[in-house]
This record gives C-alpha cells, structure tokens and sequence, in this order.
C-alpha cells in the first residue's frame, strides 16, 4: 500500500497523482482547478515535494524529512519555481512567464526534474498565457508545469486542452469539521459551524479558527442587511457610502448577503435543512413567510449581477446604492 | 518521464489525420502537381490537428520519397522532422515571439538557401499574438518570397489576423472531429498501449472532448494512469453526473417542484457533481426534450430506444415556449463566468426563475408577461399537479390580487389598445420630452405605462418610490399630458404608482381615486418627505414648490 500524502479529502485526486509520480507517469502539464482555498496550492506543493524527494523507495514519498522536502517547505528548492502575481487580484505578467520559461530551458539542478507552478491562472494576463501555450505543449523532458485556476472555463481553451485537468470540488462538510477537529483543535460545536459556514473550502475554515476577524466580518455583513430591511432612504444611502469604499470588503459583504437571501430561498422551497447561517433562523422565516418566492429569487438575481458588475470595474458607490434602493423595506 | 499520449500520437501521415479529408485532398494534391502555395493558414479550434499538419506539410514537401509515398517516415528528412532537428523547418513559437524585431530576425534568415531540404518551411504557431506592426514587417516578403520558402502559420483565432495577411495565405479551416472518428482513434490506441478500457468509458471521454483529439487524447492519458478504465471511474473524473439526476431535475422543473428541484441540486453538489456541468447537461436534455416536442427527436442521439417512449410522454406535457427559455435560462448558467462562495447558487437561482416564469406569449403582445406580479400564470397545458405549493413550509404569500391576466377584461374596451399604443411608442415619448423637461425624461427612464384605469387615465408605473414622488406633481403630469395629446390626439388624465403596488385591483376599488385632481399629495407633496427635512433643517435650504 501507498503512504497517504498529507492532505485532506481530494483521496481519488491524491490517488491519481501518486500513483501517476510513482510510476513517472506524470503528465507535463497539469490544470488543477477549483474554487479558493480549496487546497489546490496544498495539493501542487505536495505533488512537487513527492516529485523531488530524495527517498529511495518511490512509495515513501515525500517523506517530508529529506533536505529537498524541506526546502520545498522553505520555498528555498532550485528545482521549483512558484510564480504568483506580485499585486494581489492581478494576474500573472509575461515577464514572469518569460523568467519561467527560462527556469524551464536549463536542466535540473539536482533532482529529477523541474517543476513550475503557476498560481491565479484565471487572472493571468492573455498575452502572458498566450506566451506559455508552445513551452505548455512541448516542454523539455524533465519539466512539469502545474497551474492552479479557479475555474477551467475562464481559461483559454488552449490552455485548458494542453494539460490534464485535476477538477479539485469542495469537501463535504464531514470531512472539514472532521479535520478541524483532529488538526486544528477545534471544538465540536465550533467545527461544525465553521463546516458550513466554509462552503466547503477547508482554507477558509483554517483561516477562520487562526485569524477571528473573518468571522467579525461576515457577522457584520448579516447585520448591515437586517439593519438596512429596517431603514429609509437616507440611512440606506448612508450606508451605501461606508460600504462602498473598499471593493473587495464589498465583494464580500454581498457574498454573504447573497448566501442570507440563499437561505430564505431554501426555507420557502422547504430545504431546511441547508441553511447556512443556521444562528439567524428565525430572521430568515420571518423574510420566508412575509415574501413570495419571486420576490427573494429577484433579490438574489440582483445580488448576483451586482457581484458581476463589481467585477467589472463599475463604479462602487453607484452599485451599492442602486443595490441598496432595490432591497426591499421592512 | 514518458512522453504525453497525444504527442506520441501525433498523426505522422495524411493517413493519420482525422476528420480534415477536405485539407488532407487539397494538400496532396497540390503535393501531386508541384503547385505549392508560399503561404498557408491553417485555421480552426483547438486540437483539430493545425500543428500536426503543418509538420506533415513540412515532411511531405522535403521527403526523399518519390511523389505518391510522401511522407515516408523512412528518409533522412523525415526522420529528422519527427526527431524535431530539421536546420530547414523553423518552428516559432508566435505568441512568445510577437515583436517586430523578432520578425526582421526571421525575414534576414529567409534569403538563405536550404542546407539540406528542398524547402525552408516556417510554422508560426499561434499567429495570432503578433504585433500589428509585426505583421506588417512580414507583408512584403509573404507576398513574393524566395522559391525555396514555404509559410505555415496556426491559429485558432483567425478572425484577429489583418486582412493583408489573410489575403497572401491560401486558408484552411479545420473542422471539428465527429465523435465516431474520435472513438475510433482512442480504441486504436488502447489497443496499441494495451490499455484495459470500458467501451462507454472511451464514449464519455470522447463526447466530453467536444471534437478536440487532443483533449480525448489527454483525458485517456489522464485515466489510464490510474491503470484499468471504467466507465465509473471516468464519470467521477469529469464530474459526469448521470443521467438520472439530470432526468429528475427536468422532471421537477416541469412539475414546477422547486422543493424537491433545489434537493436535487444539492444532493449533486454534495456528491461532488460540478453545478455548471450539471446546467451543461440539463441543459442538453430540455433541447432535447424541445426537439422531441417539436417532432425533431431524431437528431437527438443520446437516448436509448425505450427511454425515447418516456422521454417523447415527457415532452409532450410542456409547451414549447417554455422549453425555449429555461433552454436559454440554464445556458446563460453554464456560460456564466467565476463560481463565487456557493457553486450550485446560479444554477439554484436559474431553476427557480423557470419555474416561475411562465413561457413567454407566442405573440408578444403582452409587455407584462415578464414581469414578477404575473410570475404564478400557468401557461402549459397542466397535467402535473403543482406538487410544490402543497409541500411548502412556508407557503409563498398569495399575491395580493388575482394574476393580471384574469382581470385584463375589466379594463375598458379601447384602453387596452390605447396601452398598447403608447407602450409601443414609449421610448419614443421619452425622447420628445427631454427638449420639454429634461429632467421628467429622466425620470420617465424609470417608468412603464401599465395600463389605463376605469377613468381613463393613463397608469405609470414606477419603479422606485423616490421616482414617482418626484414625477407626482400637477406640473409634470401636465407636460406629459400635454406631449401625449400632441402624438395622439385626445386628453389623458396621467396617473403615477409604484409598479409593486399596482395590480388592476386597485383601480376597481377605489373609483374616485383620481378625477379630476389626482392622488392626494395631500396639501404639501415636500413636508412630510424626509430627504427635504433634512435639506431644510441642516443645511438650511428653503422648500418651496413651484406652482
């Protein structure tokens, strides 16, 4: 039998690059994809440690106490490449991609082979990915590239059909609450919680226990909306203007409106039993009873063009008060 | 490490390609009468087999072998093409390689005989990506080049290439590979590789490939890694979900279930099926579903012969429109981009809009049919009992009034038609009042006539209670009376609501709402308005209002 690689759920995906590694069987190019913090980085660092490991037998690997399994932790391994955006929310730039391809074009250093990961793929400028398709198709012997994107389809198609893809979904919510408990501490009752709460994306979670403000943050979020169901014009205006200052609190603040209104939905479709913010229950029966089924889908369409158009560069102060004049009134 | 099956697979002969008889004919036979073209475009989606045949162009042009056998595969030139070390084929990389500079480095070299070919053949592979100013250095010499020079650009984008290019090239356009040519492909090389593979396990690689070789070539790759391939296995890799839940949705959809819709849904998501392939397939199915309603259910390959009775039973309970727009509805999901925090909510949000929307009305002539207040029309032929209201926990509150549509009667006789007209010409309306009051115009933006009540009076609806405040005064309602009369003749009485609020109803039960001096603002429309109490008393403005 295999020595199972340190990584939570994803077993059919694990399985497969292991077993692909052991028999260097592994493909030149690989896609994994999947929503954020889902564990796409976890899963290519360990795929690049199992590569590079210095142990003898192919079945022990990584055997995270080597040297080179440590300086992969370290990030410090010549034979690895991690390309990340330098700004956050930008892609990659060719120039990075041209460095890679000249990291690539020289033999490896003292392993095996040579691995590159490119991490935001689906914000990767187009010329940029455009630059990487012939090194993608035909790269030397010894090079792996595995590129991290959230979504396949955002991708160029000529890149999508140059690599294998590794289609990473989210845990179900035993699994998270699970691995909460064994490896990050957690209480019961907290694991269970955060387990819904993450959609499924163990990061998140992670994120959660280590660092409480996330939480504050989407508690914050409910109570805006509340708050705003009871307010008039002026206060709704008013409340339009604090939150449109920052884009990307924005963001997520409608993400977390859009998964409240996503409970009443389920509540008046007699789902139940899915909701997310299990703690507010009796503020999403109350929207439950008092508005029809039409009403609550047009507000989460609403939302969710709103959170399109902030993806496109509107102006922030424009949307949210827009928004906010079309949610309804208490 | 091994090479990647689709690059070891790399067709070597016109024989090998698949799927692009056309291209494989025109080529040979220019080959067969020495009438080369200087410059080709090859043109097409990705994996049709662009690269591959300008590679086989390259050898077929150079081989050693007399006419009819080229390529051979056999002679020098062409072993040193498959080996990727001919000094007379230059393959350049367009996308890393798009400067101008990098094209003047090319055209210097292209003066020079062939060291050991024929021919100097250049491929520029994702042509594409040059500069403008790049191509235009290679105008010249594209034009009329040296005798011993042959040109292959690739794309898949031909459409971003100048038309001075595209005219210098003889263009082919490589097609889509039919499935069957797929699957024939894949089991030659399962059973070359020795692969153990199911055969409905190659028949869901080779549909989930949507006419690309190499992406069937890749997945069969990416399975068989794993040793053995099942047809379960692949249905796990690719997300697949099987046909039974996708047949269960519909079903719900069509019974206008939303409970038992969104548990489907979710119990999916929860098995790890992907919510956009899911819409993928839903969406394939209602076509499905709309072909067979419409007597086309031939073309649809997918069912087997006993499914096809049910399925056929099935469609003739919905009526076409509706299949038309949850069509156009779950496509919109399955195209649509970024997953957000919950995966399965567009999908979520796309089932229970169609369940709700009626179909649209085959005439069109109802501008209301979109609009929410009318959601609970039914409009199929109902055979279904709608399943979903009587298991409701919390039961949707009963609209206000009966739906519209049952009350358009009441309305009187020349209003409708009176409606109609003014909505047809409505954006017209709101062009001729921007010269009369700029901001009314602005305002009308935000309004719909709706209807004509029992006084006559045109009913705009607004969209905002801000809007119609605003519109709501006897100096507005004039302007647009007086623009209405003028394009139509006749005096209108002109009467602001909210859209939410209005529904005919209204209009029935309070008679003496309007005539002759509309609703009660009541003495003062601006006191009680809090926006202009809040002006007066901070920043100290005056309030008054224009008689």
């Amino acid at each position: 039998m295999h020595t199972s690689w340190p990584i939570i759920g994803h077993e059919w995906a694990v399985q497969q690059l292991q077993v692909a590694a052991a028999r260097e069987e592994l493909s030149h190019a690989l896609l994994i994809t999947g929503p954020a913090n889902v564990g796409k980085q976890t899963l290519a660092l360990t795929l690049a440690k199992a590569l590079l490991c210095q142990d003898t037998n192919p079945e022990r690997r990584p055997c995270a106490t080597c040297s080179a399994c440590r300086r992969v932790d370290s990030g410090n391994h010549p034979d690895l490449l991690l390309v990340e955006p330098e700004v956050e929310g930008r892609g990659v730039k060719i120039e990075q991609v041209r460095e890679l391809e000249r990291f690539l074009a020289l033999t490896p250093h003292e392993s095996r082979c040579k691995i590159a990961i490119v991490t935001a793929f689906e914000l990767i400028v187009p010329n940029a990915a455009n630059a990487l398709l012939k090194t993608l198709e035909e790269p030397p012997a010894y090079a792996h590239l595995i590129l991290l994107a959230s979504d396949a389809d955002q991708l160029l198609p000529t890149i999508v059909s140059r690599s294998q893809q590794i289609a990473l979904r989210a845990l179900d919510r035993k699994t998270i609450a699970q691995a909460l408990v064994e490896h990050w501490h957690a209480s019961e009752a907290q694991a269970q919680q955060l387990a819904r709460l993450s959609g499924g994306r163990l990061g998140w979670a992670v994120q959660a226990i280590t660092k409480p403000e996330q939480l504050q943050d989407m508690e914050e979020a409910l109570d805006t909306l509340f708050t705003i169901a009871q307010s008039d014009l002026l206060t709704r205006f008013d409340i339009a203007q604090q939150l449109s200052r920052d884009a990307v609190r924005l963001a997520q603040t409608l993400e977390y409106w859009r998964m409240g209104w996503h409970d009443v939905v389920l509540l008046q479709t007699g789902n139940g039993k899915a909701v997310t913010f299990q703690e507010r229950l009796p503020q999403w029966e109350a929207w439950a009873t008092k508005y029809d089924l039409a009403t609550s889908a047009r507000i989460l369409r609403l939302l969710t063009e709103a959170l399109n158009n902030l993806q496109k560069n509107v102006n922030t102060r424009l949307l949210a008060e827009a928004l906010l004049l079309d949610l309804p009134e208490e | 490490m091994t090479q990647a099956l689709y690059r070891k697979w790399r067709p070597q002969t016109f024989e090998d390609m698949v799927g692009q008889e056309h291209i494989v004919r025109a080529l040979r036979n220019a080959l067969h009468s020495e009438h080369l073209h200087h410059a080709y475009l090859f043109a097409g989606p990705r994996g049709t087999g662009k690269t591959s045949m300008a590679r086989l162009l390259a050898k077929a042009v150079n081989c050693l072998a007399p006419v009819g056998a080229r390529p051979c595969n056999t002679c020098e030139i062409c072993r040193a093409v498959n080996a990727g070390r001919l000094m007379d084929l230059s393959e350049i990389d367009g996308a890393s390689n798009t400067g101008v500079d990098n094209v003047r480095d090319l055209l210097e070299k292209v003066g020079f005989m062939p060291t050991q070919a024929r021919y100097k053949v250049y491929v520029i592979d994702e042509v594409h990506m040059l500069s403008t100013p790049a191509f235009n250095a290679l105008l010249k010499t594209l034009e009329e080049p040296p005798a011993h020079v042959i040109f292959v650009f690739a794309t898949t984008e031909a459409h971003k290439i100048l038309p001075t290019v595209l005219s210098r090239c003889q263009r082919f356009e490589f097609r889509r590979i039919p499935l069957d040519l797929i699957l024939e492909r894949l089991r030659a090389i399962v059973t070359e590789e020795g692969i153990e593979a199911e055969p409905e396990a190659l028949d869901l690689m080779g549909r989930a490939a949507t006419g690309s070789m190499r992406d069937a070539i890749s997945l069969l790759d990416q399975m068989a890694a794993g040793g053995s391939v099942t047809a379960d296995y692949v249905r796990l890799m690719l997300g697949a979900e099987r046909r039974k839940v996708v047949e269960s949705l519909a079903r719900a959809w069509i019974e206008k279930d939303v409970e038992s819709g969104l548990s489907t849904i979710a119990q999916a998501v929860d098995g790890g099926a992907d919510p956009r392939q899911l819409a993928r397939q839903l969406t394939d199915f209602l076509r499905g579903l709309l072909l067979m309603r419409l007597g086309a259910g031939a073309v649809w390959h997918e069912p087997t012969a006993e499914e096809r009775q049910r399925l056929d039973a099935l469609a003739q309970t919905v009526a076409p429109e509706r299949l038309t727009s949850a069509v156009r509805m779950f496509s919109a999901v399955a195209a649509e981009r970024g997953a957000g925090w919950q995966p399965q909510l567009p999908l979520e949000l796309a089932f229970v809009e169609a369940t709700l929307s009626p179909a649209p009305d085959p005439s069109g002539s109802d501008p209301q049919a979109a609009k929410p207040a009318s959601l609970r029309v039914e409009t199929s032929p109902p055979p279904v009992l709608p399943r979903a209201a009587a298991k409701r926990e919390y039961p949707a509150p009963a609209p206000a009034s009966p739906a519209p549509s049952a009350l358009a009667p009441v309305a009187p006789a020349g209003g409708a038609s009176k409606v109609e007209t003014i909505v047809s010409r409505w954006q017209d309306i709101k062009r001729r009042m921007r010269p009369v009051d700029l901001s009314l115009s602005a305002l009308l933006n935000d309004a719909q006539p709706l209807d004509v009540d029992q006084e006559g009076a045109l009913v705009l609806g607004f969209k905002h209670s801000f809007h119609r405040n605003k519109a709501d005064t006897a100096e507005n309602r004039q302007a647009i009376q007086g623009l209405l009369e003028e394009l139509f003749g006749g005096a209108f009485a002109i009467r602001c609501v909210l859209e939410k609020e209005w529904s005919p109803s209204v209009s029935q039960k309070a008679p003496s709402f309007t005539v002759p001096e509309p609703p009660p603002p009541p003495d003062d429309p601006i006191a009680g308005d809090e926006v202009v109490q809040r002006a007066v008393t901070e920043l100290g403005a005056v309030a008054k209002v224009k008689a």
